[in-house]
């Protein structure tokens, strides 16, 4: 019997096409987000939210994700974006050649794009596992759901960039300890940023839209920048 | 269950790897897994045995190790595995730290099985 010593990334083929979508989105500057969160968080909420307070000349698209049907995409295009449904027909996360697909259907030149947003399948588990060439994930937890969800699925909260807790309209009326959540996050990944929000209330989405436009501005600065020194 | 794509995947390596050995039979493959790599042992085990069966690695025999994340402390500069989720820099007590690791998902080694004598 030989052992042969072998270091491969068992998802290596996935990270290939990942870095190659990052790459690509890196050089056109569009900023790329990766959703994910347990189904029912609010992620489709959010997002028609976000779009409908873009400015309008912002540039974007949106990849949703969901295991059956097009209603994500049916409620997003209402807005008047371009959306492509990804239906993984049983597969419970989305992977690199997904998203290489979706584009293609798409049919939208990278350069004429300045943000991409990506709807996980609602799963805190297995999308945490899965590079889409994104620059950041962001992690969603709802009040309705349990402030311990951090260390049950500690995975995906090391992985995001940003923890979204979202319908904070309701803290009033549900026995949620919003504080114990972020804690509970902060001991996973003592770096995450976190922000507190609404898609519902009043001026309940301004601190995550703020976030938004300062990572759209990098994205856009560091592209220039790459372009005058190559 | 993303387990059984990560099962099929491992198998997709293995066979590449012994595309260059023609006459040699892998018998175990080696796995680490991070504890962030958010991948359930069992599942994968569970899976990989669902994937093997019936096919050319019918009895190959999958190893796990698993690791746990390793962190460096933002105060004292201390690198410390992160042995539960509460876990504080042992060093100095600050919880306030960068992952060095943890979501590692690797194929580290093959033991195949060549079929020269002594072995």
């Amino acid at each position: 019997m030989e052992k042969l010593e072998i270091k491969t990334k068992v998802l290596s083929e996935n990270q290939r096409i990942a870095e190659e979508l990052r790459e690509k989105f890196r050089a056109n500057g569009v900023l790329v987000l990766n959703f994910i969160s347990s189904p029912g968080s609010g992620k489709t909420e959010l997002l028609e939210r976000t779009l409908c307070a873009l400015p309008p000349t912002t540039r974007v698209a949106v990849l949703t994700g969901d295991i059956q049907t097009d209603n994500d995409a049916k409620r997003i295009a209402r807005a008047g974006f371009p959306v492509r449904q990804i239906t993984t027909g049983g597969t419970c996360h989305l992977d690199g050649s997904m998203i290489t697909r979706g584009l293609n259907e798409l049919g939208i030149d990278l350069a004429d794009l300045d943000v991409l947003f990506i709807e996980n399948i609602g799963n805190l588990v297995c999308p945490a596992s899965y590079d889409l060439g994104e620059e950041a994930k962001i992690v969603l937890l709802s009040v309705t759901e349990g402030e311990d969800k951090p260390l049950k699925y500690p995975s995906i909260f090391f992985k995001s960039a940003l923890f979204l807790l979202t319908k904070v309209d309701l803290l009033p009326y549900v026995p949620f300890d919003a504080d114990a959540a972020e804690a509970n996050a902060r001991l996973i990944h003592p770096a995450m940023e976190i922000i507190r929000c609404s898609a519902t209330a009043t001026g309940g989405l301004d601190q995550w839209l703020g976030w938004l436009h300062a990572k759209m501005k990098a994205a856009r600065e560091s592209a220039l920048t790459a372009s005058h020194t190559s | 269950m993303h387990e059984l794509s990560i099962a099929q995947s491992i198998l997709e390596i293995v066979e590449t790897e012994m595309k260059s050995r023609p006459k040699a039979r892998v018998m175990v493959v080696g796995v680490r897994i991070g504890a962030m790599a958010a991948v359930d042992a069992e599942s994968l085990r569970f899976g990989f045995d669902a994937s093997v069966k019936g096919t050319e690695f019918d009895g190959l025999k999958l190893e796990l190790r698993i690791t746990e994340a390793e962190r460096q402390c933002l105060m004292c500069d201390h690198r410390y595995m992160m042995l539960a989720l509460e876990s504080n820099c042992p060093e100095c007590g600050s919880h306030d730290a960068i992952p060095l690791g943890g979501d590692e998902l690797d194929i580290e080694y093959l033991e195949v099985d060549d079929g020269k004598a002594g072995d």
